[in-house]
């Protein structure tokens, strides 16, 4: 259904009408927003990321053949967009993956609610996640905050399962690294 | 028993749930007997449970009202400066301008005494803000402190001089 539908707007939008992209954005707005958020954890850099990708998908529209689905294709040019963005932050601030966060006792095992409200421990997990290298940060995304499979990841990334699977493997080990004062003891 | 290499390759598939009943079986059958691939993979099995606590917070509807506007003005080419921690010569002069006006009607805002500011929603602030300048894009003043920007944007002297002759654009 949902394939169907953007399979529409595309053909329509390939066509020449606005008005379909309009449609498309206000569909996919949310999603690709927050996706740029969670990949570079800045709402100014989301803003301008996410809008930089329907531009694009705005004016390539006439290469996207449909052999994957539209999502995936548009998910692909976000996620590329973002990676080059993060490369060059990197690139101009060298972060320490392993530096480990001081944290103050919380039990969020035996009340995981209560760590919703914690807002040091949302720092935290933030900052965490925000130091992990842009690849592994990226599949780590995708999987966990985004939801998407193992295959969907590997087709956007267009890399293999394995390579998504060793990915999430390191990027968990960094995030145990760094906050060990949670999961351990 | 499975070695601890074939533990790690395994790894993420056991924490999803995704491995099959046989190797389910041989992974724990390994854990049981060594306790450093159990450790580790306790540790993990927390990370991943702590990560997803995390919660996302999310942006007003007016942001969403303004997010197909503002990509058209992009689309067409005009697009709205782009607000970022940056010294005042890398904007252009009619942001800095727009900006200027924004920030001077802040600040009086927020720094005339007879107004008491900490009982006004925020929203209004921002409304008022907003209404005294169209050029402006609603984000801009919805995300950051009207302080924070002109701190981040504005040298100090400049900063002084708008304070002390801010009367003209009292809202
Ligand atoms: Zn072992």
């Amino acid at each position: 259904m949902v394939k169907n539908e953007d399979t529409l707007l595309v053909n329509r939008l390939k066509k020449g009408e606005r008005k379909a992209f309009d449609e498309l954005v206000n569909k996919y707005k949310k999603r690709i927003y927050y996706l740029a958020y969670s990949l570079t954890n800045n709402h100014a850099d989301a803003l301008d990321l996410s809008q930089e990708a329907f531009i694009k998908v705005y004016k390539s529209i006439h290469r996207f053949r449909g052999r994957s689905s539209f999502y995936t294709w548009l998910y692909r040019i976000t996620v590329n967009i973002c990676l080059n963005h993060l490369k060059k932050k990197a690139k101009r601030k060298e972060i320490s993956f392993d530096e480990r966060i001081e944290v103050a006792q919380v039990d969020w095992w035996s009340n995981p609610k209560k760590a919703l409200e914690n807002k040091e421990l949302q720092e935290n997990l933030t900052r965490a996640i925000d130091s992990l290298p842009p690849q592994q940060k990226t599949v780590f995304t995708l999987r966990h905050l985004e939801g998407l499979s193992h295959k969907e990841i590997a087709s956007i990334l267009g890399c293999s399962i394995g390579s998504v699977k060793a990915n999430l493997f390191q990027a968990l080990q960094k995030l145990r690294n760094r906050l060990k004062g949670y999961v351990e003891g | 028993m499975i070695s601890c290499r074939k533990v790690k390759r395994w790894t993420v598939d056991y924490l999803e749930g995704t491995l099959s009943e046989k190797k389910k079986f041989l992974f724990e059958e390994h854990l049981s007997k060594c306790s450093r691939c159990a450790q580790e993979i306790e540790t993990l099995v927390k990370t991943q449970k702590l990560v997803r606590l995390k919660v996302r917070e999310e942006m007003p509807e007016t942001f969403w009202a303004h997010y197909l506007p503002r990509l058209k003005r992009r689309l067409e080419e005009k697009p709205l400066p782009r607000l970022a921690w940056r010294p005042v010569p890398a904007l252009a002069l009619a942001t800095a301008t727009a900006l200027v006006l924004l920030v001077v009607a802040a600040i009086s805002l927020l720094r005339t005494p007879s107004l008491n500011l900490e009982n006004l929603p925020r929203e209004v602030l921002v409304e008022e803000v907003m209404a005294s300048n169209s050029e402006l894009d609603y984000f801009i003043a919805e995300s950051f402190e009207p302080e924070e920007i002109a701190q981040a944007l504005l040298p100090r002297e400049i900063l002084n001089s708008l304070v002390n002759n801010n009367q003209e654009f009292t809202l």
